[in-house]
C-alpha cells in the first residue's frame, strides 16, 4: 500500500457531524484549501512522481497519495512538520494547511500513512507554524563593530558587561571578563572607544563580546582603519601588507609590543577570516610561547580549529 | 590510528580526474609507470585555479601557477585547511610565495627540526645550512601551518634506512662540502629521508605529530590504490 496523508474533518464549528450534504461554509472552505494545497504540493514534484490526490467520494476526507516506490515523499512531509525540512516552498504549503486546521475552529484529524503505520500528526498541524531547517536553526552571523560612548554602566554578578551609550543610536551591552570591567568602572561616564563583535544566529538575538579597548580616538580610529584595510580587501595583497606589519613590528619592537596583541583581538572570533589568522599564527609561530601573546596565540588556534569540522575529504 | 582501506580509496586522487572543490590544500606527489611515488609537492587549488608549490631539487623553491600535468600526480587533501575556504587557502598560498622568496635550501637527506624565525629567515640548530628533499621541504612547509604541535611529522622516527639507491645524492653534497665549512659529522647523524609515499600517506592521518609506524600501517593501501 503506498503512503497517504488524510485530513478528516471531524466536527463542525457547532459541535455536529459534518456531512457532505449539508457542509457548512467554512468546512467546504477548508476542503478547498487542502485539495489546493494538496495541488501545489504535487506540483512542485515531477510528473512522474505518482503522487495521487485522492477522491474517495467524500469530501470531508481529503487524501493525498504518496509515491509507492519509496518512502521519500512522506519522509518529506515529516520533515516539514518537525521543522527540519530545507525546502521554503513545502514549508509554505504545509503551513496553508496548518493555518486553516489551527484556526477555523473545525474539528480534524490528520494522519500520515508511512511504512504501513498510521501517524497521528493532528497536535502536529494545530500548533506552531512549521519553519525550515535553515530558520529552526539558522547559521551563526557575525560583524565587528567600532564603538564610540559614554560608558554607564560597568560589572554584574553572572554574566559581566559593559554598558555604553553611543553619540548616536540605542545603548549597547558588550560582555567582558571581569578584569576589564573592573578597569571600565574606573571610567565610568567619560567617553570610551572599543572593537566589539556582534554575533547573532536570529536578529533578535544579538549579543556583543568586547574585543580591545583603544585608549584614545587616535589610536582607535587607527585600527578601525586597519582591520578595514585587512578584511574587507578581497585581494590577496592584504596578506602580505599584513605579513610585513607583523614582521616590522617584531623586529622594532618585539612580540610584547602592544600592536601585535591589538592586530590579534580584533581577529578573535569565530567566524573571523582564516586566511588573515593563518598568517597571524605562522609568523608568530617561533614565538608562541612569550608571555605577552601565549594566550591570545592559542585563543586564535582555537577559532581555527573549531571552525574546521570538515570530514569528508 | 584506524583509518579505513576504503576511506584512503575514495580520497586518494589523481590529478585532474575528478571534479573537486574549488579551492584545498593537498599533499601530491608524482607516480612513474612502476606506480612508484616520486617528487614530492603540496597542491594548491585556489577559485578553480592549480598552484604546485614544490622544491624541484636542482633549483630553489617555487610556487607554479596554472598547474597543469596529465595524470601523474595522486593527492590527499590536507585536512587542516578548511575546503573552499577562499580566504584560508589564498592565506596559504600567499605563505607559501613567501618561504619561497626566503628558502635558500640544499639538497641533502637530512631534518634535525632546524626551523625558520619569524622573518623566515632559517635558523639552523646545527649550524649546517638549509638541507633538505623535496619531501622534507614541504613537511617543513606543513609543520609551519600546525599552530599547536612544533612539528607535522615526528621526525625522530626516521633515520637514513630507506635512502636505498638514492644515497648516490649524498655524494653531491660530499663534493660540495669539501669546500664548505659542512661538518659530515652532524650531517650524518641527522642524516634521514622521509619517502614520497610516506608523505602523501601521512595525509591520511589527523593527529600530530604523525608517527612513523600510523604512516606504515597504511602506506601499503596507498601504494595498492595507485
Amino acid at each position: 500500500m503506498p503512503d497517504e496523508l488524510s485530513i478528516k474533518i471531524t466536527r463542525e464549528k457547532d459541535g455536529s457531524a459534518p456531512s457532505l450534504t449539508n457542509m457548512s461554509l467554512d468546512a467546504a472552505q477548508s476542503v478547498k484549501v487542502f485539495i489546493e494545497s494538496f495541488t501545489e504540493y504535487a506540483r512542485a514534484h515531477s510528473e512522474d512522481s505518482h503522487i495521487k490526490i485522492l477522491d474517495t467520494g467524500n469530501a470531508i476526507d481529503n487524501i493525498l497519495t504518496l509515491p509507492e516506490a519509496d518512502n521519500s515523499a512522506s519522509d518529506e512531509i515529516l520533515d516539514v512538520v518537525n521543522s527540519e525540512s530545507e525546502s521554503d516552498n513545502l514549508v509554505k504549503v504545509f503551513n496553508l494547511i496548518r493555518k486553516r486546521i489551527s484556526e477555523n475552529g473545525l474539528s480534524y484529524e490528520v494522519n500520515l500513512k508511512h511504512q504501513d503505520e498510521i501517524v497521528n500528526l493532528t497536535e502536529k498541524f494545530k500548533s506552531k507554524r512549521f519553519i525550515t531547517k535553515q530558520q529552526a536553526d539558522p547559521p551563526l552571523q557575525e560583524e565587528v563593530v567600532f564603538v564610540r560612548g559614554m560608558i554607564y554602566e560597568s560589572g554584574g554578578m553572572n554574566v559581566t558587561n559593559i554598558h555604553i551609550k553611543p553619540k548616536k543610536g540605542k545603548p549597547l551591552g558588550i560582555s567582558c571578563s571581569q578584569a576589564e570591567a573592573r578597569k571600565f568602572s574606573k571610567l565610568l561616564y567619560s567617553t570610551v572607544f572599543v572593537s566589539a563583535v556582534r554575533q547573532w544566529k536570529k536578529p533578535k538575538d544579538v549579543t556583543m563580546r568586547l574585543l580591545d579597548v583603544y585608549k584614545d580616538e587616535e589610536q582607535f580610529e587607527r585600527f578601525q582603519a586597519l582591520y578595514h584595510e585587512y578584511t574587507d580587501s578581497e585581494s590577496s595583497e592584504r596578506f602580505n601588507k599584513l605579513r610585513e606589519d607583523l614582521i616590522s613590528t617584531l623586529t622594532k619592537f618585539g612580540a610584547a609590543s602592544p600592536r601585535i596583541s591589538r592586530i590579534m583581538r580584533l581577529y578573535n572570533h569565530a567566524l573571523s577570516d582564516r586566511g588573515i589568522i593563518r598568517t597571524i599564527l605562522f609568523i608568530l609561530k617561533p614565538l608562541r610561547h612569550e608571555k605577552a601573546i601565549a594566550s591570545l596565540y592559542d585563543d586564535l588556534a582555537t577559532v581555527l580549529k573549531n571552525g574546521n569540522t570538515q570530514h569528508s575529504y | 590510528m584506524k583509518v579505513e582501506e576504503s576511506y584512503i580509496i575514495k580520497n586518494l586522487k589523481r590529478f585532474n580526474d575528478e571534479s573537486l572543490p574549488n579551492s584545498f590544500v593537498a599533499l601530491a606527489a608524482k607516480v612513474n609507470e612502476l606506480k612508484q611515488f616520486g617528487h614530492a609537492a603540496i597542491l594548491i587549488r585556489l577559485k578553480g585555479r592549480n598552484f604546485l608549490y614544490h622544491y624541484p631539487s636542482f633549483t630553489l623553491p617555487v610556487v607554479e601557477d596554472d598547474f597543469d600535468e596529465h595524470g601523474w600526480y595522486f593527492y590527499k587533501i590536507f585536512s587542516q585547511i578548511r575546503v573552499d575556504d577562499v580566504n584560508e587557502v589564498e592565506g596559504f598560498l600567499d605563505l607559501c610565495r613567501w618561504i619561497c622568496g626566503k628558502s635558500n635550501i640544499m639538497y641533502a637527506f637530512f631534518a634535525d627540526k632546524s626551523n625558520y624565525n619569524s622573518k623566515g629567515e632559517y635558523i639552523s640548530k646545527n649550524g649546517l645550512p638549509e638541507l633538505g628533499t623535496c619531501v622534507s621541504f614541504c613537511v617543513n612547509t606543513l609543520s609551519g601551518f600546525m599552530p599547536e604541535v612544533d612539528s607535522y611529522l615526528e621526525l625522530d622516527d626516521w633515520n637514513s634506512s630507506s635512502l636505498g639507491n638514492m644515497a648516490s645524492y649524498d655524494l653531491l653534497l660530499q663534493e660540495y662540502a669539501r669546500g664548505k665549512d659542512i661538518d659530515m659529522n652532524i650531517y650524518n647523524a641527522f642524516k634521514k629521508r622521509v619517502t614520497p609515499l610516506e608523505y602523501v600517506t601521512s595525509a591520511f592521518l589527523e593527529e600530530y605529530p604523525i608517527k612513523r609506524e600510523w604512516i606504515s600501517e597504511i602506506a601499503p593501501i596507498v601504494q595498492g590504490a595507485v
